[in-house]
């Protein structure tokens, strides 16, 4: 099945190695990408629920705290993955897990969802990320952008 | 219910920040309740000391995400009081279409994801999702135009980098803000039937009798522009503000309480506050609307705040239509000034009520002295002091439902403890 439209969604803040999913929007946005693509940086989870009416397949990329060599990134299928879920407390509280639960709840959950997580290990105030995770970023948008290619191909 | 009775809610749920509430009764009776905010405090006054004036608007901005508008704007206006800056009328309107995008987004994530759950004993916006996903569905839409139209103006939806002392950077292109009119069109029918359907909640009848303080504006809804008006009558000049009112420490709570000088009463500030004072200002489709419901204005009943809100929604995207209709590009998009010793201050409605700011800047152009004054803090006190009259209503309830009662009443006021310092743990002890 092909993906009609695709939108990457990275999740992240100034801080550190927490900025892994901005990074990859960035990285991505400097190739060329069909159309259809829409890259977008998102600040906190609930923001991507706005762009996913008419989303076929969405990736999320956002850092996490993983001990793994600098070769490693992960990848889940929502809903499969190592979730857990707790108390929202607030708008500023909304777990990724809780934006998808809710995007389920609302009927706005794409026909195939990634995510991509980009293990970190620094989140200093305003720091600049490790080279690290500035090069597993580069990984990652290459393994996304291979994805997408791959789901045009199936067309 | 005889005896000690001890309730702590340690971690106030669906409010934006950290607080908790202690409550002990003893045969019924009220021995103690605390508002505890426990966030630590965030020193934001103290590190702008030394800053350049210009980087005043985003480091406040930072303050919240929810509101980073409001703190734009009451420190620009501010500083150029300071500097004697007249932005030209195209900016000031621009300022406060940007204001409607904010007051549209902050509004209805509360009505729809943090208040409205509690009119139906959901537990969590998620279960309110589930309940009523097209009514979530609409409020999430109209949320996403509010941003839309904060990125347009300010560059992104949360912590905008666009506005600029003296005006902004960059104005917007016509055909970005025509672009949006079809979808607000849409969205101002849906604001309509939001406030048809918060009006229908059943609501617990508890009129208080507080003072209401909000900017008052003789010509317009108030929103970055006005003298301070309360609900006695009073009119006072926003350089008068700390001769008025007053913050105090309580050993309780790393938030102050704000107080009424010099009486030391409690005032409420919001959208109940702003609606009550100004309901003739209101956009003629939110006016003709207010006059429609089985709510009478002036309502002093804390729970008609959703109402309020969603009134404000209405007003908002129907402003915010009658400015996009008529927008040309202004020739210029920020006033031109010199640095001098000076000091200003200003008072704007944050979605959650009136944000004041206060700035003293050097020759060189670096500030010397900040103070601000966020609504939440001002409410602080007000909200305490509803929970004490609340509590006899409540407490032949169990621990559980008195807990949840307690926090539907806080959760009213749309408290953004983040910006006072940030909700809530509640104790209750009964003896």
């Amino acid at each position: 099945m092909s993906d009609k439209t695709v939108l990457v969604a990275g999740i992240g803040s100034p801080h550190g190695d927490d900025q892994a999913g901005w990074l990859v929007v960035d990285m991505m946005s400097t190739t060329r990408t069909a159309d259809f693509v829409r890259l977008k940086k998102a600040h906190q989870p609930l923001d991507f629920l706005d762009w996913l009416p008419d989303t076929d397949a969405l990736h999320i990329i956002d850092a996490c705290r993983l001990p793994v060599p600098a070769d490693v990134i992960y990848r889940w299928r929502w809903p499969e993955g190592p979730w857990t879920r707790g108390t929202t407390v607030s708008s500023h509280g909304w777990s990724l897990v809780s934006a998808l639960d809710l995007a389920s709840k609302l009927g706005l959950t794409p026909q195939r969802v990634s995510i991509w997580g980009v293990p970190g290990k620094q989140f200093r105030a305003d720091s600049p990320p490790s080279d690290e995770v500035v090069f597993r970023a580069r990984y990652c948008a290459m393994r996304v952008t291979r994805e997408i290619t791959k789901s045009l191909e199936v067309c | 219910m005889a005896g000690e009775r001890t309730i702590r809610i340690d971690a106030l749920t669906r409010v934006e920040g950290e607080g908790a509430l202690y409550v002990r009764t003893r045969n019924g009776t009220i021995e103690d309740l605390r508002l505890q905010i426990y966030e630590p405090p965030r020193m934001f006054e103290a590190f702008l000391r030394g800053r350049s004036l210009e980087e005043v608007p985003d480091i406040t901005a930072r303050i919240c995400g929810i509101c980073p508008v409001a703190y734009q704007m009451s420190s620009v206006h501010a500083l150029e009081q300071a500097l004697g800056i007249q932005v030209t009328p195209e900016i000031r309107q621009l300022r406060r279409l940007l204001y409607c995008g904010e007051w549209i987004a902050s509004h209805t994530l509360h009505i729809y994801l943090l208040n409205a759950p509690d009119f139906f004993d959901c537990d969590s916006a998620l279960q309110m999702a589930e309940r009523f996903p097209d009514r979530v569905r609409v409020g999430l839409r109209m949320k996403k135009h509010g941003n839309q139209l904060l990125e347009a103006l300010g560059g992104r939806a949360i912590h905008p980098v666009n506005v600029a002392v003296g005006g902004f950077y960059r104005v917007p292109r016509a055909d970005q803000l025509r672009r949006l009119i079809p979808d607000f069109q849409w969205c101002l029918d849906a604001a309509q039937d939001t406030v048809r359907w918060v009006a229908s909640f059943a609501f617990p009848d508890f009129d208080r009798p507080c003072e209401l303080v909000s900017l008052v504006h003789p010509d317009e809804y108030p929103m970055n522009e006005g003298s301070i008006g309360t609900s006695s009558g009073e009119r006072i000049a926003v350089d008068k503000y700390e001769d008025c009112f007053e913050e105090r420490q309580v050993p309780y709570s790393t938030a102050y309480h704000s107080l009424r000088r010099p009486a030391g009463t409690t005032y409420l500030v919001g959208p109940l506050a702003r609606v009550n004072l100004n309901c003739d200002r209101l956009s003629p489709v939110a006016r003709q609307l207010a006059e429609e419901l089985p709510v009478s204005w002036p309502s002093r009943n804390p729970f008609h705040s959703i109402i309020a809100r969603a009134l404000e929604v209405v007003h908002a995207f129907d402003e915010a239509l009658q400015i996009m209709r008529n927008y040309r590009e202004p020739s210029q998009s920020r006033i031109a000034y010199s640095y001098r010793d000076a000091a200003g201050c200003a008072a704007t409605e944050a979605p959650r009520g009136l944000l004041y700011h206060r700035y003293a800047v050097d020759a060189g152009g670096k500030v010397t002295e900040a103070k601000i004054i966020p609504p939440t803090s001002q409410n602080q006190a007000q909200i305490e002091a509803d929970l004490r009259a609340w509590l006899p209503n409540v407490q032949h309830l169990t621990d559980p439902a008195l807990s949840r009662a307690c926090e539907n009443l806080v959760r009213c006021y749309d408290p953004c403890i983040s910006c006072a310092t940030h909700f809530l743990t509640v104790q209750i002890d009964r003896i």
